[in-house]
């Protein structure tokens, strides 16, 4: 393995009489990490409090004295959030953000490999054009490609919205999965090429598992960045009732002069849940070895 | 029955693009004769990147360029009117130093902060590295609207006597001072607005840098361990730069996210009291001041500006490819 | 050969149903032109807020029971946005509900409105005057106010002031005794995110208002009279008067900048009340604790000398259907006013002369509709009549910045270069 080779060697360089981190730099470990960690969540335990808390109180006192001196606890911003028919969009939230998330990362993998591994004209320029288009801000995009499903009849369907998602998403993923892949070691891919595997084998069976833990963390965000969307849900799932996703669905409860944003406390916190239970599904595969272990098998 | 109607979505979204794959690979073999089929089948793999990115994103960005010459209604070609107003207006040059203060702080700290968080983890058991990784990463969770009402208790102000609702004023008061609205101050609200995005982002570098902390493999650590380097040589002279691809990758990532951000400046001072940006000027230029000529030259403003950066990472991927 | 291409044909064929079923797999494509004549008509609007949504929800359905027809509303938290990218990209709403005739009048000059003769919509009688001038470009008249709420309105504490003033002497009078007598005379917000300043905005229309009647203020909101003119740097300062007195305002001007408008009035109702006053449209009362009548009352901005502003929002039509014009005549009608205005949910004003204003689900509504209708002269919101470069951008923008520390000319200035050529 090249990349190990070449660490090691790097690494046997060092040569100066530290020691490994004992009992004191354990603590020292554990106190800095703490100490992020708490100025890293304490806003959000703001808004958790302020979103147990009754209107009027948020509004004349700050929400660290319910902490100190508790007055009252309701769960009213809660009901009148989950009574405004969330369940719907709930369901419809999955059905845009899962193809959303799926498709272009399935489809960034394959470019990656090829830009990574595959000789073809035009490879740098092309990938350059990709990158590039990351900088493009979305919102040039949406009149021209509203023009088009206009003219082919599909806004207000999913498919509207995968499609977008899946162009909006696609340069970083290409960016990102193109470093990852193109890391993997020269060895493992030059072997199943003797084994007589073409292109598409070796992706499927090699790239794709050595890649869980970049895929998986693309899929993380690509998936948050849908599911929290409102613009494109706004432009091309349009007023579509059937169709409405959370974020539409929260928007509908919020007045538009301010009245109800206390209900944006619950919502928040209501609307988190899911990507929470993506981010720790998907945790389990950033796992040290995970690609030593495959390459080596 | 609308649960049918979605997993049946779901299943034909994933189901069509796995298909649509192995069809046109199948094609390949299949249709073409032996010796087009190297050629022809990078373009499988990229195709339909490819195809989707050119109509919804290298169109409008050619689009775009083009409009940058034209006038507000995009009707008339006015030459190179709109990058004189780039280049001339006072309220332009104030966004742009502001963008330069935000280019240079927000992707470096979010960089340090998730590195330094994906590293200490790493070194706790399976559960407490969990715990804290989520945690930093909660943010990046809550929606953009959420996330600015978080900060408006942090950084809210209330008149002297009444009670702070704020977190930094109640702080503050406590200590003796008069209440300060924070984000009017021009002197440092520039960053008081970056600390948001830092907060939101930090997650993004931790999640993507522990992905490629995991990947270094063991024994380079253990060998470097044996010939008796401390940790801190460790992590700079071991692990660093087997990451450092990722590190370019992300740092640029984030680097394009700023330059993008406008809903932090739009949520919170809508541009007032000096913290406007390009993107958000962007937005109003295109959506409010209908604009679209001084809207669009912005925005090749930022492609512009990305070229540099771009040149890097072409450089870094070549060196990748040298040396795997 | 055989298996392999056969599976190839099916791996083609389930691809292309794939996308087929996708484009069509989910609900009703609105489905218009099936020979009965019902169509579904689409109604872009910013009514936000539960209980708002209800009432306008309520004259829809009332209009869907009479012709037939179905209405798709599509609620959008930034219309100018949604909008504009709409109509660009071919795919305008039968229907708009825009809360600003001036970003409408834009739309008519590029040719995106239909003129609402062209709908079958020609009869206007019974309307409250001014209404139907909203939206009038060029001389042809594209849209209506279906729905207003007075935006002049000052509301008081009664246990603090006796007889409400009403002229602008009075109203420094009234400040100066209730500072004397040791209450901050004003609870004063304008933080809004984006549009930090909106509130602000209406204080300087009410005092052009009722400084230069209805043609001076007709032809400052159309350009013609510039914010450097002496007559709108006098409205600024006369603002001045109230903005910049330390004492005056809870917070002083500090507490006008960065007070969230929503939260404004919350003050005016803490023991004992840290101030008396407070200028806003009626939606504020929802932030209110106390009683309509016994603890509070409202009355017209003393400004406005005896003139109302009103904002509201203008139906238009952005498509040849004549069933959108049904809906706009629906919406205009006896029939429909009542339906939404005297539901429970709506927090608004009818349009017509002839509504009955005890039909208003709250008093304080009741008295609202009454000072409208007894107003000497009404316009509407000017900062929404102007381009949006200036009435949703520049004008509000500016007044922030002139409330954290930049001078009057050179604020003044900045919006009258914002004015489009």
């Amino acid at each position: 393995m090249t990349a190990e080779a070449l660490a090691g060697s790097k690494a046997s360089g060092v040569t100066s009489g530290g020691v490994p981190a004992g009992g004191l730099g354990r603590w020292l470990v554990r106190g800095a990490l703490a100490l992020l960690v708490l100025v890293w969540t304490l806003p959000t335990i703001g808004l958790l409090v302020s979103s147990f808390r009754p209107q009027q109180a948020v509004q004349t006192s700050g929400w660290w004295t319910q902490i100190t001196s508790p007055l009252e606890w309701t769960f009213d911003s809660y009901t009148t959030v989950l009574d405004g028919g969330m369940g719907t969009a709930f369901v419809n939230s999955l059905a845009v953000s899962i193809p959303s998330t799926v498709i272009p990362i399935l489809a960034a993998a394959f470019a990656a490999y090829a830009f990574a591994w595959m000789e073809f004209r035009g490879r740098e320029v092309l990938f350059v054009v990709f990158v590039g288009l990351l900088v493009v801000p979305l919102q040039v995009a949406l009149t021209p490609i509203l023009r088009l499903y206009s003219s082919l009849g599909i806004t207000g369907e999913f498919l509207a919205v995968w499609l977008a998602h899946t162009a909006f998403g696609m340069p970083l993923a290409v960016y990102i999965f193109r470093n990852y892949i193109g890391s993997l070691p020269r060895e493992v891919i030059e072997s199943a090429k003797v084994d007589g595997a073409g292109h598409f084998q070796i992706f499927w069976r090699l790239i794709i598992p050595l890649s869980v833990p970049a895929l998986a963390a693309y899929a993380i965000f690509q998936f948050l960045w849908v599911w929290n969307d409102l613009l494109v849900a706004i432009v091309f799932l349009g007023g579509n009732r059937e169709v409405a996703v959370v974020t539409q669905a929260l928007q509908n409860l919020l007045g538009s002069q301010g009245q109800a944003w206390h209900l944006l406390t619950a919502g928040a916190f209501i609307t988190m849940v899911v990507p929470l239970i993506v981010f720790f599904s998907l945790q389990r595969f950033f796992v040290r070895g995970l690609t030593a272990g495959s390459v080596k098998g | 029955m609308k649960l049918v109607t979605a997993l049946v979505a779901i299943v034909v979204g994933v189901g069509g693009i796995v298909v649509l794959f192995w069809a046109l690979n199948a094609a390949v073999d299949r249709l073409l004769p032996e010796r087009w089929r190297d050629k022809a089948r990078p373009w499988v793999f990229i195709g339909p990147a490819v195809l989707i990115v050119g109509i919804y994103l290298l169109y409008p960005a050619v689009d775009t360029i083009r409009r940058s010459f034209m006038d507000a209604r995009s009707e008339n070609f006015v030459g190179l009117d709109n990058f004189d107003w780039l280049a001339t207006d006072s309220s332009v040059r104030e966004i742009m130093v502001n963008n330069l203060l935000w280019i240079l702080v927000v992707p470096a700290v979010s960089v340090a902060v998730g590195l330094a968080v994906a590293v200490l983890a790493d070194k706790l058991t399976a559960r407490w590295e969990n715990a804290a990784k989520s945690l930093i990463f909660l943010p990046m969770a809550i929606s953009f609207v959420g996330a600015s009402t978080i900060w408006g208790f942090i950084y809210a102000w209330r008149a002297e006597g009444q009670p702070q609702i704020g977190l930094l004023n109640a702080i503050w008061v406590k200590l003796g001072g008069e209440p300060i609205a924070w984000l009017n101050q021009e002197a440092y609200n520039d960053f008081l607005l970056m600390v948001i995005m830092i907060w939101l982002q930090a997650g993004f570098a931790m999640v993507l840098l522990s992905a490629a902390i995991k990947n270094v493999p063991e024994d380079t650590i253990e060998a470097a361990r044996i010939d008796g380097a401390t940790e801190i040589q460790i992590f700079w002279r071991v692990v660093v730069p087997q990451i450092r691809s990722s590190i370019v990758v992300v740092g640029t990532t984030i680097l394009i996210l700023v330059l993008k951000v406008f809903d932090i400046i739009l949520v919170t001072t809508g541009g007032d009291f000096g913290t406007d940006v390009v993107a958000n000027r962007f937005i109003t230029e295109l959506f409010i001041n209908r604009h679209a000529g001084r809207a669009t030259a912005l925005v090749v403003f930022l492609i512009v500006v990305t070229i540099p950066f771009m040149i890097v990472n072409i450089r870094r991927f070549r060196a990748q490819e040298a040396e795997r | 050969m055989g298996t392999k291409s056969k599976w190839l044909r099916i791996a083609a064929l389930t691809g292309t149903m794939a996308l087929l079923v996708a484009a069509c797999g989910d609900g009703d494509d609105g489905g218009g032109g099936d020979g009965t004549g019902a169509q579904t008509i689409t109604v872009l609007h910013d009514i936000g807020g539960e209980e708002e949504q209800e009432a306008l929800q309520a004259a829809l359905d009332a209009f869907e029971a009479a012709t037939g027809h179905t209405v798709q509303p599509e609620l959008t938290d930034d219309i100018a946005t949604t909008l504009n990218i709409r109509v660009d990209g071919n795919n305008p709403p039968d229907v708009v509900l825009h809360p600003q005739p001036g970003a409408l009048a834009a739309f008519a000059a590029e040719g995106a409105l239909t003129p609402l003769a062209d709908v079958g919509v020609t009869d206007f009688d019974g309307l409250v005057p001014g209404m139907v001038e909203t939206g009038t470009f060029d001389g042809t008249v594209y849209g209506v106010v279906v729905k207003a709420a007075v935006s002049s309105l000052l509301w008081y504490r009664t246990d603090l002031v006796d007889s409400p003033p009403t002229t602008w002497d009075e109203l420094i009078t009234l400040s100066d005794e209730l500072v004397a007598g040791g209450t901050t005379p004003w609870c004063i917000g304008i933080e809004s995110g984006g549009a930090t300043g909106w509130v602000t905005t209406n204080w300087i229309e009410d005092i052009v208002l009722g400084n230069e009647g209805g043609d001076g203020y007709d032809q400052w909101t159309a350009g013609d009279l510039d914010f450097a003119s002496p007559e709108i740097t006098a409205a600024f300062e006369q603002a001045a008067e109230i903005f910049f007195n330390e004492d005056y305002v809870v917070g002083g001007t500090t507490g006008i900048v960065n007070t969230p408008f929503g939260d404004a009035a919350v003050p005016m109702w803490q023991d004992p009340a840290a101030c008396a006053l407070h200028r806003q449209a009626g939606f504020i009362e929802g932030s209110f604790t106390g009683e309509f009548g016994t603890d509070y009352n409202v009355t017209l901005f003393p400004a406005t000398d005896g003139g109302a502003v009103f904002s509201g929002n203008v139906a238009a039509v952005m498509t040849d259907s004549q069933a959108a014009g049904q809906l706009v005549e629906f919406l205009l009608s006896s029939e429909g006013q009542e339906a939404w205005h005297s539901h429970p949910g709506s927090g608004s004003l009818s349009v017509r002369a002839d509504f009955d204003t005890s039909q208003y689900p709250s008093a304080s509504l009741t008295g609202q509709g009454e000072l409208l209708a007894g107003a000497s002269v009404a316009r509407f919101d000017g900062s929404d009549l102007m381009p949006s470069a200036v009435g949703g951008n520049a004008f509000f923008s500016e007044l922030v910045a002139w409330l954290n520390g930049q001078d009057l000319a050179t604020t003044l200035a900045n919006i009258d270069a914002a004015w489009p050529a």
